[in-house]
């Protein structure tokens, strides 16, 4: 993977926003799940 | 429509052309006219992306699918966040680094001019078909509402588009889709808002949710088993929705020219990548949102009259027909049965959708509702062996048209209209760019100054304008149009993107390996989506996974 000197807003790195972005997928996917029981 | 509606309608698609055409202003040169000058912010970035893709189908066909099928079809996104992160890493700083004009250009440097072309070729092929299928869908509407023929609908329609698209280029692609996706916003919002607003007295938006609930309609996550077992063939479900939908996503946003030309507009890594990673924080919500409307929707017409087929030109023209007596007498019965529907609804809210008495009763309305439409399609097919019998992509759009206040229905159907628009022009200008950049360039005239370059690649959106307009007259008989644009372009997605993974990550496959494997592979596939033999969004992984298999396996006999 190339190396990119240009830093990312808020983090410090890239991995950062990864992660925010996958802890936000599961986040949702949580809610979908109790929406889906709830209202079944 | 209203006069105010046609004023609406007709003001606010002026005013997107001539910003448009205003914003379109550029060097005359290839730089210019597929890549804006590479000088765009991210935040146009990130729209312009959304715009591509949520096209009038997301918006005339979701909430219809909704409102048929229920939410599951959310799940086909949950790859997609994923996806932004794997083309953020590993894409973007190459794509970037190499400037580039079409992905496609970066495979000859890692393989060479066959590989380059036979990809290009598949993805003119698949985006080629779909983007036919995304005019025809603003033009039932239109068709529909002013009960023109279909066929001169799409010609209409698709002409204007041309227009538009060959005088603008990308940036007038990218700054007209943010303006188009506000409006969108605005007007779903409106819609939700009227949805819920127009319930009985004392039925809440929390009651609709309960009637959507109990009917099977929230069925957001869903296992994809069945009787114990895994169906392969079940479209979505939370495994396809992660495993393959990642695939699909990575594909389409990592090596479909109509994405990529979007984030290449940057000027920056930085800036495609936020593009890019805020696309994958919000997609999720903004498709949910989407589908709950279809709810909603479905919710409603538990309580107020449905139609019994919601293409109203299609029904009209058989209730003129000689099967028009037994259509009436099928509406009647029908009418009858929506005061049932409602009287069975508004018990099952006094149980607070507790009492399973209720919650049946409901379900057994429902299930003889589905029967009487399924009788009326048999009657309208019967009466016209021509005519169109899948009305989920006109749900949305008669509800909008039935009960949306003057003024609301014409931005709405502007809305449609729009973000269609919005879409098509980016495939458009995508498959001139792969068509000049990656064919014309090579094989046909290899030295152009700047300005013939420009003049070329407005020939060319030209062509596939057409090209495109012919194929939106066999979009008809496709059935839910969202899900006939991921179905025609998944047979091609998974090669395309098994030969970018294979260049990005397995670096001891070579060109000749890879270009063989990748034509057996495609074979396969294209075998295996022609016998049906698993669901549409695996094709994706097979092809993926078959291209870097095989493509090492002829690596070793190759040298060998």
């Amino acid at each position: 993977m190339p190396e990119i000197d240009e830093r990312p807003p808020v983090f410090s790195t890239w991995r950062g926003w990864y992660l925010l972005l996958i802890c936000f997928l599961l986040g949702q996917i949580l809610l979908f799940l109790l929406f889906t029981k709830y209202f079944a | 429509m209203s006069r105010v509606d046609w004023i609406v309608l007709l003001m606010t698609l002026t005013c997107i052309i001539l910003y448009g055409i205003y914003k379109s202003r550029t060097e005359k040169s290839l730089d210019g006219y597929f890549l804006g000058d590479r000088q765009m912010p991210w935040w146009v970035v990130l729209l312009s992306i959304m715009g591509t893709q949520a096209s009038a189908i997301t918006f005339l066909s979701a909430p219809g699918l909704a409102y048929t099928d229920g939410m599951r079809f959310v799940q086909f996104y949950f790859g997609l966040p994923l996806a932004m992160i794997v083309i953020s890493a590993s894409f973007v700083p190459i794509f970037h680094k190499l400037k580039v004009y079409t992905a496609y250009e970066f495979l000859q440097q890692r393989f060479d001019i066959k590989t380059r072309t036979l990809t290009s070729f598949l993805f003119l092929i698949s985006r080629g078909i779909s983007t036919g299928v995304s005019i025809y869908a603003p033009s039932i509407i239109v068709s529909s509402l002013l009960g023109w023929n279909i066929y001169w609908t799409n010609f209409f329609m698709g002409g204007l588009l041309i227009i538009y698209t060959v005088t603008g280029g990308a940036k007038a692609v990218a700054y007209t889709q943010q303006l188009q996706l506000i409006i969108v916003f605005i007007g779903m919002f409106a819609a939700a808002y009227v949805v819920v607003h127009q319930l009985p007295e004392g039925i809440g938006f929390i009651d609709a949710l309960k009637v959507g609930g109990k009917m099977g309609k929230l069925n957001v996550i869903t296992s994809g088993a069945h009787n114990g077992k895994y169906d392969w063939d079940d479209r979505y479900n939370f495994i396809n929705g992660i495993i393959a939908g990642f695939f699909l996503q990575l594909s389409y946003f990592g090596t479909d020219q109509s994405q990529v030309g979007r984030y290449l507009t940057t000027k920056s890594v930085k800036e495609s990548r936020l593009g890019l990673l805020m696309n994958g924080l919000v997609k999720i919500p903004m498709q949910f949102a989407i589908l709950l409307i279809g709810v909603l929707v479905f919710s409603f017409y538990q309580f107020k009259p449905s139609p019994l087929f919601f293409n109203e030109a299609q029904i009209e023209k058989a209730r003129s027909g000689s099967l028009g007596d037994s259509l009436r007498l099928l509406e009647s019965e029908y009418n009858e049965l929506n005061d049932q529907k409602k009287a069975a609804a508004t018990s099952l809210i006094q149980s607070g959708g507790k009492n399973e008495f209720a919650v049946n009763d409901l379900h057994a309305v429902n299930r003889k509702s589905d029967n009487m439409r399924a009788r009326a399609k048999s009657l309208i097919k019967r009466s016209d062996a021509s005519a169109d019998i899948n009305d989920t992509n006109y749900i949305f759009l008669r509800f909008v048209v039935d009960n949306l206040p003057r003024g609301l229905v014409g931005l709405l159907i502007a809305m449609i209209i729009l973000a269609s628009w919005g879409s098509i022009a980016a495939a458009l200008n995508a498959l001139a760019s792969t068509t000049v950049v990656d064919i014309h360039k090579q094989f046909i005239q290899k030295n152009l100054e700047p300005k013939q370059d420009y003049r070329v690649s407005k020939w060319y959106s030209l062509a596939w304008g057409l090209f495109s307009i012919g194929i939106a007259q066999f979009a008809g008989n496709l059935g839910s149009l969202i899900e006939a644009v991921n179905i025609l372009s998944a047979p091609f997605y998974g090669v395309i993107l098994g030969i970018f993974l294979v260049a990005f990550y397995i670096k001891s496959i070579k060109g000749n390996a890879l270009f063989y494997a990748s034509i057996l592979v495609e074979l396969v596939v294209v075998l295996l989506f022609w016998k049906n033999t698993v669901g549409y969004i695996w094709l994706v992984p097979i092809g993926a996974v078959g291209v870097m298999i095989f493509g090492w396996l002829f690596q070793r006999i190759f040298r060998n």
